[in-house]
């Protein structure tokens, strides 16, 4: 789970890392307040869940309360990567005279956590190392013991840090590793750590990721105001959404996991990983895909047929393609059955409308059976799902 | 009746056990609706669930009087 930049700070403010003096706003007038009661220069940035938003022009400088009012304007109206501007941050302006990055992120090769620092902070560690490998600074450190002071200095050393400064950037460095264990982190990061003309180091930015699978062990995020919550690529759409919704109606099985498309190939398909699989044999044979969606663990019939309507309302669809690998633990009878009740719900001839079944596995005498009886196109398991996919393709194509 | 599974309950048979639910009990798909009605009990099928039935049996084997009757419709 990424946490927006406010969120990551509180965690920073309470583990001990120094970082401006600010506070969150929501609209342009709170921000002149929040200008007028800092008394100084002030930086305005926007709190979205994505990175590049400095050359989006997400993060602007103000020198009075007037002057923050009319760039929080600006900086509300934008939409960075997707994503509209609700909060910003409004903190004191640092001026630096050195700006240096620290982070940690999971080597995945080596299977343990791996700090990286560098005297260039301020921009994109990949440009760095794409343009300046050489001022990268790796360290892989031991999950059982921690971050020692002696690697904390290492990668103080390695930002070009001397004396008392590089003791005090070992110290967050240390404090950084703490804060990566303490709460599951996938990626804690610090860029930039700003050197400030009278010698302190302090955390302009603050980047945290959170391992989704490790939130429930952290009740403490709700005291600190941080709401659990799912990262999406991309803000859902309404008909993602819905699916979600449906998908919840029944803790049994999978009848989700939905993405748009555009295409005019409504899918449902699954099997053990064989939704991609299947998603690509279809854009293979030339089909465009309305929406990805798996189904799997045995599904209820009510649960199958709510997709199924989900899916044939969608404007544009010409067909319907039920596609899985051999299943033994979805049964081909009850997805028939929700697929067919869904068509007879919408006012839909089975017989007539162009859908194909290519689903083998448990019960599937029964499943076939019934896709007879309501004269439905099945493929059995001797066809493969290439083949399966591209019969579904000349299907709407007719 | 759903459309692909009928289920009927024979209340003269039902009738002869005091209070027993056992086909809500045992039913995984929530088939079988028990209501207390004063001194009366009342076993109803959910219309609504019939077509969800997996065909487990179990209301058949632990019905006491036999009073269930399953029959797929295709």
């Amino acid at each position: 789970m990424k946490l927006y930049e406010y969120e990551s700070k509180t965690i920073f403010k309470k583990e001990g890392i120094l970082i401006p003096d600010g506070y969150l706003a929501s609209s342009p007038e709170e921000v002149e307040k929040i200008a007028n009661n800092l008394k100084k220069e002030v930086a305005i940035k926007a709190q979205i869940l994505a990175t590049g938003r400095g050359k989006a022009g997400g993060i602007l400088f103000a020198k009075n309360p007037k002057e923050a009012k009319q760039l929080a304007n600006k900086i509300f109206s934008l939409k960075i990567k997707g994503f509209e501007v609700e909060k910003v941050l409004v903190e004191e302006r640092l001026y630096p005279s050195s700006e240096l990055f620290l982070g940690i992120t999971y080597d995945l090769s080596q299977k343990k956590p791996v700090a990286i620092s560098s005297s260039l902070g301020g921009i994109d560690i990949n440009e760095i190392s794409r343009k300046y490998p050489e001022k990268i600074f790796t360290l892989p450190i031991n999950m059982a013991w921690g971050m020692q002071n002696y690697q904390g200095k290492l990668l103080a050393k390695n930002m070009g840090l001397k004396s008392k400064i590089m003791f005090k950037a070992a110290n967050i460095a240390v404090k950084l590793f703490n804060i990566f264990s303490k709460y599951d982190c996938d990626l804690a990061e610090i860029n930039p750590l700003i050197l400030t003309q009278d010698g302190e180091l302090i955390a302009a930015d603050a980047h945290l990721e959170l391992e989704q699978e490790a939130l429930y062990r952290h009740k403490e995020l709700e005291q600190l105001n941080i709401p659990i919550r799912k990262d999406s690529p991309r803000i859902p759409t309404e008909f993602e959404i819905e699916a979600e919704k449906i998908d919840k109606i029944d803790h049994r099985g999978v009848a989700g996991r939905v993405v748009e498309f555009d295409g005019d190939l409504g899918l449902l398909i699954g099997g053990g990983g064989a939704s991609l699989t299947i998603f690509d044999a279809v854009r293979y044979h030339g089909g465009k895909a309305a929406n990805y969606c798996e189904i799997g663990g045995n599904p209820t019939v009510k649960k199958v047929k709510e997709l199924t309507k989900l899916i044939l309302k969608k404007p544009g669809i010409k067909g319907l393609a039920v596609i899985t690998n051999v299943l033994n633990n979805t049964r081909v009878d009850l997805v028939a059955r929700g697929v067919i009740l869904a068509m007879v719900e919408l006012d839909i001839n089975p017989s007539e409308y162009p859908v194909l079944f290519r689903s083998a596995g448990a019960y599937e005498e029964d499943g076939y059976k019934i896709l007879r009886k309501y004269g439905i196109k099945y493929l059995n398991r001797d066809y493969s799902i290439d083949q399966a996919a591209k019969t579904a393709v000349e299907m709407i194509s007719k | 009746m759903g459309m692909f599974v009928q289920i009927e309950i024979d209340y003269n048979k039902c009738k002869n056990v005091k209070n027993c639910k056992i086909c809500e009990d045992v039913c995984p798909v929530e088939i079988f609706k028990f209501e207390k009605l004063d001194n009366n009990r009342k076993i109803s099928v959910v219309e609504e669930n019939i077509d969800e039935c997996i065909f487990c049996n179990l209301c058949l084997e632990k019905c006491p009087q036999g009073a269930i009757t399953i029959k797929k419709l295709y």
